[in-house]
């Protein structure tokens, strides 16, 4: 009975609440991942309460799809939608039994997608959200005559009920009960009804697959235009048949095609039966102005909208910065403790070099940085949730259509403020392809999380204790912001070229909906953190350490005794010559400072003859005019695994750990003479516009199906980021910024 | 000929009378309710408009509003 799995597709229309019951029924205990082959970001898991199901139905796992309008996909995304619903995620059973999730105050919309699904045949439950909206707005569903019309069980799940999952449960079994559920049709009138299920037989010979044959949907989807590569020689047969049909059905307009019209048909004539029986049901009463109605007059006005944009993202920023700054001294603390316990506690060796000065500084150093991930995530997942990211997709339509492209573009680039790689991957809700593959292309220059870490360090080290501008605006928060601007810039003028040049097109025309307001739930925003959270953290700990492990090779090996032993001689004799503690100040500080200078002196001779050290200096003098210097310049190297270890690196480069008077990062970076604000700044627009992450590229080559577009991107990337990082440097020396 | 849902002043409420000259996105409108005798509301003129339909607002480029032909 272990082995009995029962699987529930959770579906329904973007916005109608699906992620959030999913959450409720597995409690958060869920795997995200992509499958293999088809890409598609899908969450699995248990449903949590085992008890609410008889024994003999085995566990029950629910699969959360990405939202969908229609059966018939529009963008890939919903491509992929219908393919695991018809066939199953590859490896895997088509879902057994639906859950389909209907919005209440969306009622007729969402009952489309709904009709489309029972079309299907299978055991399904249609699932009421959003309950105690209708409720606060005085309105009633009479929801046992709806279960009645629609021959499904129809269930309440509002969203802080206990006894949701209960209820959803029972309903489950019960459709489950139902032996060779009726299929129910919609179709425009009785004689191509009776034609349609002679055409889904034969297909179902033709293929020898019996539940395809029982699909009512699979003529709407022959009949659909976006996954005709798909078709199997015998259904490209039947597909012309259906052409036939449709021509024999559908000559009313002239000039569109007998298909689209068929197609219309259907579609009108699912809308005329929800008008029919199931609007009488519901009672709404139209209310002159709903809430959301007065919150939308400020957010998409045309001079106010824009504004609060602005002001909602600098926010977001500041909080970013200044909210995990108490955090952040913390954990670098707790590190610091860490690595001076274990230098004493191990004898003396390669292994507690490795230990102290590669896994713990390395490691450290990223992780120090989780407070602001967190924020921006949960910052994120807050504005997703109560509906602001749609508006921001209306808002930002004026913008990209400069560029050639429709708001929808922006959400994936927004994402990828975060990540680049689920940005790329949301790119699957946009229609057609060279726009889908523009924002692919563009998308790593928004300012992803991994390249917080270098921003914050090298902002804290030399903005944070400049002078507020004007006493309110901290200089590091500013430039943080500067730096954000500067990337959305470059990946919009980059679309731009990229529009008129290698991917033509005109500009695609824009269908969002505008879902509404609502305060999501903390659980769910929650979740979202917690898992961006450990995925980060499961980086530090496998990519990120396994590269830090490496790089301590490279930056310790071949070592060079004899210059070690040199350096360690002048130490010495410099300790011997010590003053003594009441000597005056000034003296104690110029020793203290010599001490430090012929340390760093000794670290840079031993580098120099490492592997990774030759690497740097090989690599140099490109370089170079960017101001770089040779740990840098080893960093960058690095880096390419991910952005992030150019901190970690530079904390084993600087050999921050193995003296007991550093006080960390900031400070061997503030003390080293090479390093100034202008040196930072080109970093900093270094890091804004380099290609420095693989993932994203076998993300960008997963999604295109084409090496020849990570490839483009690599190189664009490298060229974009010397240019602008070159421009900056000599801009800022200009300036005066080249003084320590 | 009927006026489109492009030329229809702001709170004024008209019917859906057809879809012209979009092929598959006109699929796309009239699945997400755009279809012939819907009530509809211009909340916001201009590009993308804002509009009301069936208690829920869908946002359309002007190409798309010019599709939708209204009375």
């Amino acid at each position: 009975m272990q082995d009995q799995i029962l699987r529930v597709a959770v579906t329904g229309n973007p916005n109608a609440g699906k992620s959030t019951l999913f959450n409720t029924l597995t409690q958060g205990r869920e795997k995200t991942g992509n499958y293999p082959g088809i890409t598609i970001e899908a969450k699995r898991g248990d449903w949590h309460d085992r008890s609410l199901f008889p024994q003999a139905l085995g566990r029950v796992e629910l699969l959360d799809l990405p939202g969908a309008y229609s059966l018939h996909a529009h963008s890939p995304e919903e491509a992929v939608s219908y393919r695991v619903l018809s066939d199953g995620a590859p490896g895997s059973e088509a879902p057994q039994a639906l859950i389909v999730v209907v919005d209440v105050m969306n009622l007729e919309r969402n009952l489309f997608y709904a009709l489309q699904l029972l079309e299907l045949g299978r055991p399904t439950v249609v699932a009421l959200s959003m309950t105690d909206r209708l409720a606060a707005q005085g309105g009633t569903l009479q929801l046992q005559r709806l279960a009645e019309v629609l021959g499904v069980p129809v269930v309440d799940v509002r969203r802080d009920d206990p006894a949701t999952p209960k209820r959803l449960a029972d309903a489950l079994v019960q459709a489950l009960a139902v032996p060779g559920a009726e299929r129910r049709w919609f179709w425009p009138d009785a004689p191509l009804e009776a034609s349609f299920r002679d055409l889904a037989d034969r297909l179902s010979a033709a293929t020898g697959s019996e539940r395809r044959g029982a699909d009512g949907t699979l003529g709407w989807w022959l009949s659909s235009q976006v996954d005709a590569g798909e078709l199997t020689p015998a259904s490209a047969t039947l597909r012309s048949e259906l052409d036939a049909l449709a021509e024999r059905y559908f000559m009313g307009e002239p000039g569109v095609p007998a298909r689209d019209q068929m197609a219309r048909a259907a579609i009108e004539a699912r809308y005329a039966w929800i008008d029919r029986k199931v609007a009488p049901l519901l009672d709404l009463p139209a209310t002159a102005e709903s809430r959301s109605d007065r919150i939308d007059r400020v957010v998409t006005h045309p001079v106010a909208g824009p504004l609060l944009f602005l002001a909602t993202m600098g926010l977001l920023f500041q909080l970013m910065f200044v909210g995990a700054d108490p955090l952040i001294s913390r954990i670098e603390g707790a590190f610091g403790a860490l690595g001076g316990w274990l230098s004493e506690a191990l004898p003396q060796g390669p292994l507690n070099d490795l230990l102290v000065n590669g896994i713990v500084a390395g490691v450290g150093s990223v992780v120090v940085f989780l407070p602001q991930i967190a924020i921006l995530f949960a910052l994120l997942a807050f504005l997703d949730g109560c509906g602001y990211l749609a508006r921001t997709a209306f808002l930002m339509d004026r913008v990209m259509a400069r560029v050639g492209l429709h708001g929808k573009s922006f959400v994936p680039m927004l994402s990828s403020f975060a990540c680049a790689i689920p940005g790329i991957a949301s790119t699957r809700t946009i229609e057609r392809e060279n726009d889908r593959f523009i924002t692919i292309l563009v998308a790593p220059l928004m300012t992803c999380s991994a390249r917080l870490p270098v921003y914050a360090l090298l902002l804290a080290t030399f903005f944070s204790d400049r002078p507020a501008i004007g006493g309110v605006i901290n200089q590091a928060a500013l430039g943080l912001f500067l730096l954000y601007f500067l990337g959305t810039a470059g990946a919009l003028a980059m679309a731009w070229l990229l529009r008129k040049t290698l991917l033509p097109g005109s500009r695609p025309p824009l269908i969002l909906e505008l879902p509404p307001y609502r305060l999501p739930r903390a659980r769910d925003v929650w979740y979202e953190v917690r898992e961006r959270c450990i995925g980060f953290a499961k980086d530090a700990g496998t990519v990120i350490l396994a590269t830090t492990i490496l790089l301590w090779a490279a930056m310790t090996y071949p070592r060079s005794p004899e210059v070690e032993a040199r350096f360690d001689a002048q130490l010495s004799a410099l300790h011997e010559a010590a003053p003594a503690a009441d000597a005056p100040i000034a003296g104690v500080e110029a020793h203290r400072v010599q001490v430090l200078r012929l340390q760093q002196e000794r670290h840079q001779a031993v580098t120099e003859r490492t592997v990774a050290g030759r690497v740097g200096n090989f690599i140099l003098p490109v370089l170079e005019p960017l101001g770089f210097n040779e740990q840098i310049s080893i960093g960058l190297i690095a880096s390419l695994a991910a952005r992030e270890v150019l901190v970690s690196s530079l904390g084993v480069s600087y050999g921050v750990g193995d003296d007991e008077e550093s006080q960390g990062l900031r400070m061997a970076l503030r003390n080293d003479p090479r390093m100034n604000r202008a040196t930072a700044i080109s970093i900093l627009v270094w890091f804004v516009f380099a290609f420095q992450c693989f993932a994203t590229a076998s993300a960008v080559r997963r999604e295109t199906r084409s090496w020849k577009w990570p490839a483009l991107l690599v190189g664009y990337q490298t060229v974009l980021a010397w240019v602008a990082a070159f421009v900056a440097y000599r801009g800022a020396l200009w300036l005066g910024l080249g003084a320590p | 000929m009927h006026p489109t849902l492009a030329q229809l002043p702001a709170g004024r409420i008209a019917r859906v009378t057809d879809l012209r000259g979009c092929a598959e996105s006109c699929q796309r409108l009239m699945e997400m309710g755009f279809t012939r005798g819907t009530l509809v509301e211009v909340l916001l003129r201009g590009t993308p408009s804002l509009i009301r339909l069936r208690h829920g607002r869908v946002t359309l480029s002007s190409e798309l509003a010019q599709a939708v032909l209204v009375g």
